[in-house]
């Protein structure tokens, strides 16, 4: 167990200024079965009346809009996490785990990603637990691609991350889903913080013998206590940390800064 | 009743005339154009005596009850599924299920507040259930229309027969808006001109006394939803009966490119405040992979035999019922779960060799994305064509609203097809309409 500290703040810059805007952010660490959120403070630039609910996943989310003009927006959220091991396992609810079963979105197989599962297929059968198809097929996924910051983005599919065999967090995790789903394993997206500084992580829970574990695949490894789980979803999209409508604004730049410190 | 029903022909012309004046219209997009086009109407009316109807009206009840019940456990708890009456297949992979719905508790937990179900009667006198459209189903306004104009065009035929009014439409819709809004005005939300039923849209609109507006009328403060007036002033609305689409609803929530939707409407309903008709996520019940489980359903939530019919319906998802459709391929309509208006239907006898070898191929491959049906010889109904009385294939399209309890309306849309061979009566595939009389006696 692990008490974390995290900070996370995204600052968007405008070239002209936003008329109007609309946002959700998703950004709020949940209780669940690995995780307790003991405190969070909120701070946003133009100050803004927003309110705070739950989405369909579980996932909390702030949601507000800003009616001046404005050519930055800033949010900063600020908190304190106990986290569990790793290996706390739980958070099945037996009503929506179908919603993890089947392709959606950005974890739709294609040709690519059909003609790999073939190819590994016996290996993956001849696995005596689905604990162990999720290792055998992390490690297989983890071979096949290459890390490289920029190379894909936030609208890239699991089969062209994987065509094209480069790709950040987010792929790795959507290539991961779109296998699990079709080895009969459901599996689910995370958005989330861990240990150290840069920016916000992704990785997947995957349902074995009816309890959630959860599997980094960009680091080819189970996750430990230095994670903070923002949001869930059936890919990228439905826990995305943040989703705005603006009216005016023109190109538009965005920063963010995550740091998370470990206490004991 | 045969020379009632006809006392209206020689005025078919001067309706069609006023029909088209008034601008009853349906739009179709015609490769990459959108044209609109008039929805001919033919004068000799669908009769439906009085006893029928009720029997219908039973059957439409029952199964807009079940149809209810099923969509609120589907986004809740799912004993349907548990209880192994409904595979979780033709759930969580039906292009209907939204999990951006799970959890949320519409207003008074109706789900679907207009109901349009379709219907034939069989040469067996029998009627039949096709299908089941809770999404956003349209056409009411033109057998109100139509008979409106009938009875300016020829007072005397109504004189001479007992029938229940039709015109109480708007009163029924009203009531249902109404029995839901949280406190505010009522809009009907329409995704504008370019719409196929935007005739439709604005004709409800005015009968209802509700505001017709579009999406840029709308916007959300504070978990509430506010209309903009004319003048420029702000109004709390209660109820929307929408008219777009669940995935343009709200660019927040669903499809994030939607541009006609409102950000946050959702979120609104979500806290109960605000009332949207239909509730978003009924698709998972209209589909036509889930038609099959409707009557289950009846027998699950009602604990009652149904009272209507399906048409006799196979699942290939099933093996037993695969090796039938295999078996009997001639003589069964094959239909595709993800398409409507007419489209992805095709029937076995009409495939050449080669295209049963491929389709029966396919149907092997995603045999979830089928269902086969037997083929209704459904009544025809008489229509004039070119000056003569020819009998046509014929669908109705019979209303269910649901306020405190359901309400069959005493009409529906009856279309035909105009061409002799086809039994596909879509608008969209350039069938006509008549009017529907229920006789009160």
């Amino acid at each position: 167990m692990a008490f974390l500290n995290y900070e996370y703040k995204m600052v968007i810059s405008y070239s002209s200024p936003v008329d109007r805007c609309y946002f959700t952010i998703k950004s709020i660490p949940a209780d669940d079965f690995r995780q307790r959120s003991i405190a969070y403070d909120i701070s946003m630039k133009p100050e803004t009346v927003y309110s705070e609910s739950k989405d369909s996943f579980g996932n909390i989310q702030i949601i507000g809009s800003e009616k001046e003009p404005h050519s930055t927006f800033e949010f900063t959220i600020k908190g304190l996490v106990e986290s569990y091991p790793g290996n706390v396992t739980g958070g099945i609810n037996t009503s929506t785990i179908g919603m993890y079963k089947y392709p959606h979105g950005k974890c739709i197989p294609g040709e690519k990603i059909t003609e790999f599962a073939n190819l590994i297929k016996s290996e993956i059968e001849a696995c005596s637990s689905d604990k162990e198809k999720c290792v055998v097929l992390m490690n297989k996924l983890y071979e096949q691609m290459e890390y490289v910051p920029g190379s894909t983005g936030v609208e890239t599919t699991a089969e062209e991350a994987f065509s094209g065999g480069r790709g950040v967090c987010q792929d790795y995790s959507h290539i991961y889903i779109t296998l699990l789903r079709m080895f009969k394993i459901p599996a689910r997206y995370v958005c989330g913080l861990i240990v150290g500084e840069g920016e916000s992580h992704a990785w997947v829970e995957a349902s074995c013998d009816n309890t959630f574990v959860a599997y980094d695949p960009t680091h080819n490894k189970e996750i430990t206590d230095e994670y903070i789980k923002l949001g869930v979803g059936r890919d990228a999209t439905d826990c995305a940390i943040n989703r705005g409508v603006m009216w005016g604004g023109g190109a538009q730049a965005q920063k963010i800064n995550v740091s998370v410190e470990k206490y004991y | 009743m045969k020379q009632v029903e006809h006392q209206l022909l020689q005025h078919t012309d001067k309706i069609n005339g006023l029909l088209a004046r008034y601008g009853v219209k349906f739009g179709i997009y015609k490769n990459g154009t959108f044209k609109e086009q008039l929805f001919p109407f033919d004068s000799i009316p669908r009769i439906i005596e009085h006893a029928e109807f009720e029997m219908l009206e039973k059957g439409l009840k029952q199964r807009v009850l079940a149809l209810n019940l099923f969509l609120k456990d589907i986004y809740s708890e799912k004993k349907i599924v548990k209880d192994g009456v409904v595979p979780e297949d033709f759930i969580f992979a039906s292009s209907g299920y939204m999990a951006e719905c799970e959890g949320v508790t519409p207003v008074k937990d109706i789900y679907s507040h207009i109901s349009g179900i379709d219907l034939v009667k069989g040469k067996d006198n029998e009627w039949y259930i096709l299908e089941d459209n809770l999404r956003v189903p349209s056409g009411a306004s033109y057998p109100m229309i139509a008979r409106d104009l009938c009875r300016k065009s020829s007072p005397e035929t109504f004189h001479n027969v007992k029938l229940l009014d039709n015109r109480n439409y708007a009163d029924l819709l009203r009531k249902t808006m109404d029995y839901v809004n949280t406190g505010g005005h009522t809009v009907i939300l329409t995704p504008g001109r370019y719409n196929a039923a935007y005739f439709e849209h604005s004709f409800l609109a005015e009968k209802t006394g509700a505001h017709l507006v579009t999406g840029s009328e709308l916007f959300v403060e504070n978990d509430y939803l506010y209309y903009i007036t004319a003048t420029g002033s702000k109004e709390k609305v209660g109820a929307v009966y929408r008219r777009i689409s669940d995935e343009y609803l709200d660019p927040m929530n669903f499809n994030p490119e939607s541009l006609i939707g409102i950000p946050h409407i959702y979120d609104v309903f979500r806290k109960g405040n605000v009332a949207l008709l239909n509730a978003p996520g009924n698709g998972v019940a209209d589909d036509k992979g889930i038609y099959y489980f409707v009557p289950k359903m009846v027998k699950y939530y009602l604990n009652e035999e149904p009272i209507l019919k399906n048409a006799p319906t196979y699942l290939p998802f099933y093996d037993e019922d695969m090796s039938y459709v295999l078996e009997h391929f001639d003589d069964l309509v094959l239909k595709d779960v993800a398409e409507a208006g007419g489209y992805g239907v095709v029937f076995g006898n009409t495939m050449t060799a080669k295209q049963k070898e491929d389709f029966i191929e396919l149907l092997k491959a995603e045999p979830r994305r089928f269902i086969a049906q037997e083929v209704i010889d459904f009544q025809d109904l008489d229509i004039l064509d070119e000056g003569e009385i020819v009998p046509r294939k014929a669908d109705l399209r019979a209303f269910v609203l649901m306020a405190d309890e359901p309400l069959v309306w005493a009409s529906g849309l009856t279309r035909f097809s105009r061409n002799p061979d086809s039994f596909i009566v879509n608008s969209s595939q350039g069938g006509g309409f008549k009017d529907t009389w229920v006789l009160s006696q």
